[in-house]
């Protein structure tokens, strides 16, 4: 049975509704990750003075993630966007990837939706996802980039990194482990152009800058509306482009005709992303023991499990989770499982989930001697 | 460079002074940052404003880089240190007790908390002139039951951190405890105020106490708990879970500490008032009454007020007064009736009053006794915590030995930050404060600028008339090309020398003028803005409310508000002094807009709102604006401090969530200018 996660980022105020509709058909295993969303406006007033911000108006998301069997996946792609009203631009994102589940445990609970049946919107078949780590801070001049290119909304979540830095004793407090993540997807002739402008923009080619890869989305509505500025006109742009798309019942009509004059850069390739979920606090154990068997790091990112069984005593699972983002080799994902296993993950202790799925192309710093 | 085996990479010493020195470079220039607008304005102002040198320029400006040394250390502190600490425990205390450990942690925390950050320093300072025949209950609590006044602060944050928690785990919203508390404890407050005399001293005490106990250290580590505990069992939709504990920390000592005063009330004296001939009573220039200090010296309970381990109550009594009339010969007058009495006891302790006034500082006193602030500040939090941790929770600390570095950073910190403001912005802020009416108003300069013409020729002395015959003598000096004119006083000429001392002012307009209070308020609203950018704990908190908001409320954008709002409220404040305004409308006007803008903001805002406004008053804003307060006020004769800190607090609230509602607004606006026609019900069932 394939399974697909699905990744809803929404304007937080609209998610009590949405977690509320996803109930009402049978989607109990949720996780809530805070996030925010910028997009273009020129600040005007007050406000601007005070918070010295330029041109990004950040708005509070949220990122809620979910396990479905994949024959479910275009049910309910149109469900969360009839329930979301995600057709109108501005409201938010949603895509499914297809995953594999490792390890498989009772903790992975794949929801089990009720059958459905509703209207059918056009959505972005192939699309592309970015994910961009870098520190604390920049997350902001990716999100300009992308906006800017007007390719969809990002959405940007905190992190730590764990890695080289952990293994330096105390002198680690030098090395700054917050991290920002930035989210996108975009259409797949978007995805070359925009990765390459992100690692100019934010000097992925230097060392401890962060690290770029895009990952493959099945299917995907994406939230265009990249500025806030008042149109003069009938119609925004959004809405123009909203509506051929209905028309067209496809987006590939978008497609620009970009040359692609990709930069002779050495992408990492085959590398998967692995997502471990765990109770909080047992991350830096976990990660440690991935780390031993050939990790080279993790991202975490701490997030709320939605299930109703979730509590907090101690055999429960905590309301309370760590998502790490590992990128590893291939050949390594077998001796992290099995040193993620050996730590307990999959116990009572930790009440881990994994999931992985392979990346596409991948960047970052690697120094010239290895 | 990587050492597989041990799965460690070593650094040479080399590498490692690499790594050290821009992140000890980075973290200096922040505090330099957050300081250097207060250091600037400050001494921008007496430089050329006021047109006075600073004294003790070197000693000051050690000071002040010891105040930015040490905020390095103790924000680094806090950061790797305590409030990871505080947040593991509140995630993990609920998975590891019931509810009742919780709330008995809760409140032994708050109550340590109260005792770790000694506020009383702060409210016997503002109180510092306050006379025992004008204000007995007031006067009791600050000094001989100042132990009962702090065990029932302590117990006021003890309730208020054990409510915040449950806030936290039942979800309740912050609202209603403002509405209760504010609306319930102003009518208290109002009708007590009514009823005595004793109270209408006290209430400005029990409103300050309470933002004034919230320190530093307690701020971040309640602030870390309260995160740990809502993200383990809290079901709030908001981002910004966590928050609201320092607020219900300044509101709850104010029920304690007027209910301990009603307590005392019955066991001190009313203050009585003095009237004239015609039964009337008798007012100073501030239209205040005047105290009977004889009314008091013999009314019996007098006596529970006085009395230590060297002297009996009524010699106590004695000594105050003698002591009091050494201070201020001009009011001997007011003690006709008791003056044998009084020569008794001024014979007796005459020794007493000459060795005061001489104060050498003792740096390695000083640095000791810092030291110790910073050592029982932290250790009196962090240990019990650890302990918890430890044995209750029976938990393995992720990281110990980041965890113990950040707690020695903060206690060294402590120790020298706190060093430093008692060396530097203290004495810069008493050098201003007691010169800045000059703005408006002619006052004298300090006794050391003390002016000597010898020889002195009594042929310059001139005579004047006023409006009501009055003769009046002065004399012209000339002085770098300024014709000056001094009063002339028989008593200041000794042989054939004439001392005086030069006085100075107004600078702008006339005397009173509107121009020198536009001056002074001015001064007041950048003082108050400058110092609260460098206050530590709002530095925790906009960090904080940045994290927990993923960005979307960013701590400049919170401090930026916090600061103006800290800035009118300081300017408002010494509106209050300066034109003697009643507390009660400057505090309760702002009060009354805040219930109804609390009311129309978001749970989030409000949250953050009242809590900003508990942090604000710290150990950089307090020193400043209380040496301004009394230093202005002692110029034009009103004599308590405590108006000035309460207006601190309550106008931040008041910024912080009028910019929330512009941000909600606009959130808003974003969502609702899309057409919203939802399917009234979902496509399953």
């Amino acid at each position: 049975m394939s399974i697909s996660r699905i990744s809803i980022h929404l304007f937080r105020s609209l998610a009590k509704d949405m977690v509320k509709s996803l109930n009402q058909i049978g989607i109990e295993q949720l996780t809530e990750l805070s996030g925010r969303s910028p997009v273009l406006q020129e600040s005007k007033g007050l406000l601007a003075l005070l918070s010295g911000s330029k041109g990004l108006s950040d708005d509070p998301s949220v990122l809620i993630t979910f396990t479905i069997p994949s024959e479910k996946e275009n049910d309910l792609i149109n469900y969360i966007i009839e329930m979301g009203q995600l057709d109108l631009p501005g409201r938010g994102t949603v895509y499914a990837e297809e995953i594999d589940l490792p390890m498989s445990t009772d903790a992975d609970s794949v929801n089990q939706p009720k059958p459905l049946s509703s209207k059918t919107y056009p959505t972005l078949k192939q699309a592309i996802g970015i994910c961009c780590i870098v520190q604390r801070g920049e997350g902001n001049k990716v999100a300009q980039l992308i906006l800017e290119s007007g390719a969809a909304v990002p959405n940007i979540t905190f992190g730590t990194g764990l890695g080289v830095r952990d293994k330096m004793g105390l002198l680690r407090i030098t090395i700054p482990a917050d991290k920002e993540l930035v989210w996108v997807a975009v259409s797949h002739f978007d995805a070359d152009i925009l990765m390459d402008a992100i690692i100019d923009v934010v000097k992925l080619d230097q060392p401890g800058k962060g690290f770029i890869y895009t990952f493959p989305i099945s299917q995907a509505m994406l939230n265009m509306q990249v500025t806030r500025d008042e149109g003069r006109s009938a119609a925004s742009m959004e809405q123009v482009v909203a509506a051929i798309d209905e028309i067209k019942g496809d987006i590939e009509w978008r497609r620009r005709a970009r040359v692609i004059d990709r930069q002779h850069r050495h992408y990492l390739k085959g590398l998967i992303e692995l997502t471990l979920v765990c109770d909080e606090g047992g991350a830096d154990e976990l990660i440690a023991a991935a780390m031993s068997a050939g990790a080279p790091g993790a991202s975490i990112s701490k997030m709320k499990q939605l299930s109703p069984e979730a509590g907090n005593s101690t055999d429960s699972i905590s309301k309370s989770r760590e998502c790490c983002y590992l990128i590893v080799a291939k050949d390594s994902l077998p001796p992290i499982l099995k040193a993620l296993s050996e730590g307990d993950a999959f116990q009572k202790k930790h009440h881990s989930v994994t999931m992985s799925q392979s990346t596409l192309d991948a960047f970052t710093y690697i120094p010239k001697n290895q | 460079m990587a050492d597989q085996a041990s799965g460690k990479i070593r650094v040479t010493p080399s590498q490692a002074l690499r790594m050290i020195l821009p992140w000890i470079k980075q973290r200096i220039m922040d505090q330099v940052k957050a300081v250097w607008l207060i250091v600037v304005y400050l001494v921008f102002f007496q430089t050329i404003i006021l047109g006075m040198a600073i004294s003790d320029a070197a000693m000051i400006s050690f000071g002040i880089a010891l105040v930015i040394f040490g905020l390095t250390f103790f924000m680094e502190g806090l950061m790797l240190g305590l409030m990871p600490l505080g947040e593991i425990v509140g995630v993990k205390l609920p998975q590891k007790s019931n509810l009742v450990v919780i709330l008995l942690f809760s409140i032994g925390l708050g109550f340590l908390a109260t005792l770790a950050e000694p506020a009383i320093g702060v409210l016997q300072a503002a109180g510092s002139s306050v006379l025992p025949w004008e204000a007995p209950l007031l006067y009791h609590l600050l000094n001989k039951a100042s132990g009962v006044l702090v065990n029932s602060v302590g117990l006021g944050v003890g309730l208020a951190v054990m409510f915040g928690m449950l806030r936290f785990i039942y979800n309740w919203s912050l609202k209603p405890f403002i509405y209760f508390m504010v609306g319930g404890l102003s009518i208290v407050t109002f009708l007590l105020c009514y009823g005595s005399d004793n109270f209408l001293h006290l209430a400005g005490l029990a409103w300050d106490c309470g933002a004034v106990t919230t320190g530093p250290v307690t701020v971040p580590l309640v602030l870390a708990l309260g995160i740990g505990i809502s993200r383990m069992v809290g079901d709030a939709e908001e981002g910004a879970a966590g928050f609201g504990v320092v607020t219900l920390a300044s509101l709850f000592p104010i029920l304690t500490v007027l209910t301990l005063g009603g307590l005392y009330s019955s066991s001190v004296p009313d203050p009585v008032y003095l009237k004239n001939d015609k039964g009337a009573f008798i007012t100073n220039q501030h239209d205040q009454k005047v105290a009977d200090p004889i009314a008091f010296y013999k009314n019996e309970k007098a006596l529970n007020l006085f009395g230590n381990d060297k002297r009996s109550p009524k010699e106590d009594l004695d000594f105050y007064i003698a002591k009091f009339i050494h201070k201020n010969p001009s009011d001997r007058p007011l003690f006709l009736g008791i003056e044998k009495q009084l020569l008794a006891a001024e014979k007796k302790h005459a020794q007493a009053f000459q060795q005061q006034g001489e104060q050498n500082t003792d740096y390695l006193k000083l640095f000791k006794n810092n030291m110790t602030l910073g050592l029982q500040a932290i250790c009196l939090l962090g240990i019990p915590m650890l302990l918890v941790f430890w044995f209750v929770l029976r938990e393995k600390l992720p990281k110990t030995d980041e965890t113990f570095l950040g707690l020695g950073f903060a206690i060294v910190g402590m120790g020298i930050f706190s060093m430093g403001i008692e060396l530097g912005l203290t004495k810069l802020g008493d050098q201003i404060g007691s010169k800045v009416p000059a703005a408006y108003k002619n006052i004298s300069l300090d006794k050391n600028q003390e002016t000597k013409i010898d020889p002195f020729n009594p042929k310059v002395v001139q005579q004047s008339i006023k409006a009501n015959g009055e003769i009046e003598s002065y004399f012209v000096v000339h002085d770098a090309g300024n014709y000056k004119t001094v009063p002339f006083h028989e008593d200041h000429l000794k042989g054939s020398t004439y001392s005086y001392l030069p006085t100075i002012g107004p600078l702008f307009g006339k005397e009173g003028g509107l121009m020198g209070i536009a001056v002074i308020l001015i001064f007041a609203f950048i003082l108050g803005y400058g110092a609260t950018l460098a206050e530590p704990a709002l530095n925790a908190l906009g960090s904080t409310v940045e994290e927990l908001t993923v960005g979307t409320f960013k701590k400049s954008l919170l401090m930026q508000s916090v600061a103006l709002g800290v800035g009118f409220g300081i300017a408002l404040g010494v509106a209050k002094i300066m034109f003697n305004i009643p507390l009660i409308w400057l505090c309760g006007l702002p009060y009354l807009c805040l219930l109804v803008i609390t009311k129309i903001s978001t749970e989030e805002f409000v949250n953050i709102g009242w809590d900003s406004a508990g942090v604000t008053t710290g150990p950089i804003t307090v020193p400043l604006v209380l040496a301004m307060g009394l230093g202005i006020g002692g110029q034009v004769g009103v004599v308590e401090g405590f108006g000035i800190l309460s207006m601190a607090s309550v106008c931040p609230i008041l910024s912080v969530l009028t910019v929330g509602l512009i941000v909600t607004a606009r959130r808003n606006a974003a969502i609702q200018t899309l057409p919203v026609d939802k399917p009234s019900t979902p496509a399953a069932n």
